[in-house]
């Protein structure tokens, strides 16, 4: 490893791209200094309660440094590498915005302004979301147009290789509009520890559906910090799954805002960590209407010697009423030594809401086994069955069929690789 | 009387007339306002502490004074406490009374206040009343102490019982758990040691009673019980007391050992008045297949802050919550269950339910820790939480942590409001909506109030009714 050839991107503040606005380059000295004023984040911060802060290590890595060929990803999809563009897709559909971040700050100034970098962080890393702030970032910027069905997915790869970097997807959906995105982590080897610092906003306005996958299988000498939002306007949907396949540490933050009636949001995640892997997620649903809905639905699957983490609210403002929100966090422990930590929680400040948490840990049981047994299904190849079943569960949720079905190939290669 | 005490009393005389309480207190020691050293070598002369005592309350205080508050997870309403405005020690220095007819005459003209009928006075018979911090009456049953049962003040189980008192006594809670219990460590006055030896099974619940009243003054009861290898043991206490205009605190530490085969039963019903903060720290160690259970109702104070724990240290062990709790307008009711799974096969069971009426706002936090290595524990949660007015408040936040794959945990609350189409098919049947609404909340907390003892439950109805006047409309 050689993280300290290129200096920390704690340390140095990267300088702005020359052809970026002056609002932009702006906020990015602004959140530098942010970025440099807040503490980093302690044990005793109730939203990192349980997390493993000392394996985080996160100052050791500098920004990821271009390297040289191509990496031979989906041709469909834009492809960057550490942090940088590499290849793009053949023009999307007339009137839907597709392009990078720094193409949007460029040609579609007001608009993607009004959206860029507008939610903050209100799980716990707000220090690392004005870092991303700070940083030259790599992703795309999809706008939807009023009444708009965009046919083919956007799907989005980052490769990453040593070093940090900063992908932001940010999704905006006008009225009535439709869109899927997928937006996929990889690494270049199996060796190079990367860290990724992502952020993905997702904007549904009134009566748009909004469907998004993020999956994640960076390697293990690798990191990930997520900071989400889904911003759900009246009668609009917005479905997430977030996959978690690799990385020795990782973290999703996701906030879901209910603003206008009969909004829903659909929060769901599977993640399977080995190893000495740690998975901390918190989320956070905020109803701020009446008669919103929200269903979260986050499954572990817990091997070696790995860690979960699953800090969750629901939160129904005052005047909320009639809201309907679900909250499930479903541990499965597979060995003597995996851990799982539950933190559900409600606040509930409405009249006339049905609410509900649940947190549940358990392991395989011994009559499922051996019912499979009976059938001939050797010992290990029934227990893979049964977790594979567990996890896949999560995507009967998902009503696009292509994230179902990416999502439920990624698993398979996982359950596939764990013997 | 000595000089100091009577000069002391005139202070207290003095100082009594602020609040709206009638009585005169005959307050013979009063450590005045305020707290320091000096304050727990008052008390330490007073009570004729021993030294190791003595030693412990100063440790306590420093440990104390250097614990922040908890506010980073906890209410911000706390910062409200003002420590040099309470009174940390009260006593009418008195003997513990011994029969009904010896109780002075004020004492039981606070129980008649209190509205407690004669029939459930005369039963009082075997209570031991807490009135201010000393047990202003005491009447152990013979019964109980033919049985070689040791049931005292906590001041005179660390006298006189110091070989069964002292290995346990903040064994369970150590003054470092939290800056109250740290409090309660260094002021501790008053609560009852009760010692039940191998075998015994006591058949009739012991019980005590307190009451606070004195404005300012919190009560800092010590409670230790030890049941040993396969005795049984109910233990309640129960809470009311006067209103007074200014807040006051209240921060009691139980701590119960139950030893290899014993069952440990212990009941509260709190009802101080809505001023009183009451930050409580209870815990239980339950070694072989013993049972720690808590039965808890909360329906006074301002501000409540009780988390009843259970460590499950023997194979085997069993520990239980059962909790109610009814905030209603500038209450808050912080309660929740803590449950430390130390063995192998241990289970443990908590069910809540909280009632929030008006501005009232209840909270469950609860912690259930399973740690590496151990196999078969298991834990089940269960809350509920009812919403009566569209400003009432509720929150939840329980913490599992699970090591290891030989373990079943769950955990479920819900939330919900009374149904309207219940409340109308009562009115259609005559009910007025306020006795539909009472008995649909009955109905909610019915099967959690079967759990207590009949009296308790009859009172506890009786309470929810009078909680749920003006609710509604």
């Amino acid at each position: 490893m050689s993280l300290t050839a290129t200096p920390s991107i704690f340390e140095v503040h990267p300088d702005c791209e020359d052809s970026a606005p002056v609002w932009l380059a702006e906020a990015r000295n602004e959140a530098w200094e942010r970025f440099t004023s807040l503490p980093m984040p302690g044990p005793k911060d109730e939203p990192w309660r349980f997390a493993g802060i000392r394996k985080m290590a996160l100052e050791g890595f500098g920004a990821a440094q271009a390297v040289e060929g191509s990496v031979g990803g989906d041709e469909n999809a834009f492809v960057f590498v550490n942090n940088r563009l590499t290849q793009r897709p053949k023009p999307s559909q007339n009137g839907v915005i597709v392009c990078t971040i720094s193409e949007a700050a460029e040609q579609h100034g007001e608009l993607f302004r009004r959206f860029f970098h507008a939610q903050g962080a209100p799980l716990g890393s707000e220090k690392f979301q004005q870092l991303h702030l700070a940083s030259k970032q790599s992703g795309v910027f999809v706008f939807v147009p009023r009444g708009t069905v965009v046919e083919a997915p956007i799907v989005v790869e980052h490769w990453v290789g040593e070093g940090a970097v900063f992908p932001y997807t940010l999704v905006v959906a006008e009225e009535n509009s439709e869109v899927t995105v997928i937006d996929r982590m990889r690494s270049l080897d199996d060796t190079g520890a990367g860290f990724a610092l992502g952020l993905f906003d997702l904007y549904a306005a009134e009566g748009a559906h909004v469907h998004y996958l993020r999956s994640q299988n960076l390697n293990l000498a690798s990191r990930s910090l997520a900071v989400g939002s889904s911003v759900v306007g009246r009668g609009a949907d917005v479905k997430s799954l977030l996959l978690n396949l690799g990385c020795g540490w990782s973290r999703n933050e996701h906030v879901s805002y209910l603003n206008g009636e009969a909004a829903n949001s659909d929060m769901l995640a599977v993640s399977i960590p080995t190893g000495e892997q740690e998975c901390d997620q918190r989320t956070f649903q905020h109803h701020r209407a009446e008669h919103t809905t929200s269903d979260l639905l986050f499954k572990n699957v817990l091997y070696d010697k790995s860690k979960s983490v699953f800090g969750g609210l629901i939160l129904v403002d005052e005047g909320a009423h009639h809201t309907d929100a679900y909250q499930t966090c479903r541990n499965l422990i597979l060995s003597d030594t995996a851990e799982a930590h539950s933190m559900p929680g409600l606040e509930i400040n409405a009249d006339q809401v049905r609410c509900s948490h649940g947190a549940t840990t358990g392991q395989i049981g011994e009559e499922e086994v051996f019912y499979l047994m009976a059938r001939g299904i050797p010992g290990p190849d029934a227990r893979r069955l049964i977790a594979l079943g567990f996890a896949l569960d999560v995507l009967e949720k998902i009503s696009d069929q292509r994230i179902q079905s990416e999502a439920a190939t990624a698993l398979e290669a996982k359950f596939a690789d764990l013997f | 009387m000595d000089k100091e005490s009577q000069t002391v009393t005139a202070i207290a005389e003095e100082k009594d007339t602020v609040g709206d309480f009638t009585f005169p207190e005959r307050n013979k020691f009063d450590a005045g306002y305020g707290l320091s050293e000096a304050t727990v070598d008052y008390i330490c002369d007073v009570k004729n502490d021993p030294d190791w005592v003595r030693d412990f309350r100063k440790k306590a205080l420093r440990i104390f004074e250097e614990k922040p508050m908890p506010t980073h997870w906890a209410t911000k309403d706390l910062e409200t406490i003002n420590f040099d405005k309470i009174r940390y020690y009260l006593s009418d220095g008195e003997r513990p009374k011994r029969s009904w007819d010896e109780v002075p005459d004020d004492i039981k003209e606070t129980f008649e206040r209190l509205g407690i009928p004669e029939q459930e006075r005369a039963f009082l018979a075997g209570v031991e009343a807490q009135f201010d911090s000393e047990a202003a009456y005491s009447n152990v049953k013979d019964a109980v102490s033919e049985q070689g049962v040791i049931f005292v003040n906590s001041a005179e189980g660390l006298k006189e019982h110091e070989e069964v008192f002292r290995p346990w006594f903040g064994k369970v809670i150590p003054s470092s758990d939290n800056k109250f219990s740290a409090l309660n460590s260094a002021v501790f006055s008053g609560g009852s040691f009760i010692y039940v030896p191998p075998g015994v099974k006591v058949t009739h619940p012991l019980q005590a009673y307190f009451r606070i009243n004195s404005e300012n003054f919190g009560q800092f009861e010590r409670t230790l019980i030890i049941v040993d290898e396969g005795a049984e043991l109910t233990y309640m206490e129960g809470c009311t007391a006067p209103k007074f205009e200014t807040a006051t605190l209240h921060s009691a530490v139980v701590e119960l050992v139950a030893m290899k085969d014993a069952k440990l039963q212990y009941i509260t019903v709190q009802n101080w008045s809505s001023n009183v903060f009451n930050l409580v720290t209870k815990r239980g160690i339950a070694h072989e297949n013993a049972e720690v259970r808590w039965i808890d109702c909360n329906i006074g104070s301002r501000l409540t802050m009780k988390y009843p724990g259970v460590v499950m240290k023997g194979k085997g062990a069993r520990g239980e919550v059962v909790s109610i709790a009814l905030a209603n307008d500038g209450q808050h009711q912080d309660t929740g269950a803590k449950m430390i799974h130390a063995a192998d096969n241990t289970t443990s069971n908590v069910v809540s339910k909280s009632i929030s009426v008006g501005e009232g706002r209840s909270t469950y936090r609860g912690q259930v820790h399973i740690p590496k290595h151990l196999k078969g524990c298991v834990n089940n949660t269960e809350c509920d939480a009812l919403l009566i007015n569209s400003k009432s408040k509720t929150d939840t936040y329980p913490a599992i942590s699970v090591k290891g794959n030989k373990h079943a945990t769950q955990h479920e609350a819900s939330v919900s409001q009374v149904s309207e189409e219940q409340i109308f098919y009562m009115q259609q049947r005559g009910l007025s909506e306020a006795e539909a609404m009472s008995l649909s909340v009955n109905g909610f907390v019915n099967d959690l109030v079967r759990e207590f003892p009949m009296e308790y439950s009859v009172e506890l109805k009786r309470l929810i009714d009078l909680e749920m006047e003006g609710s509604v409309g």
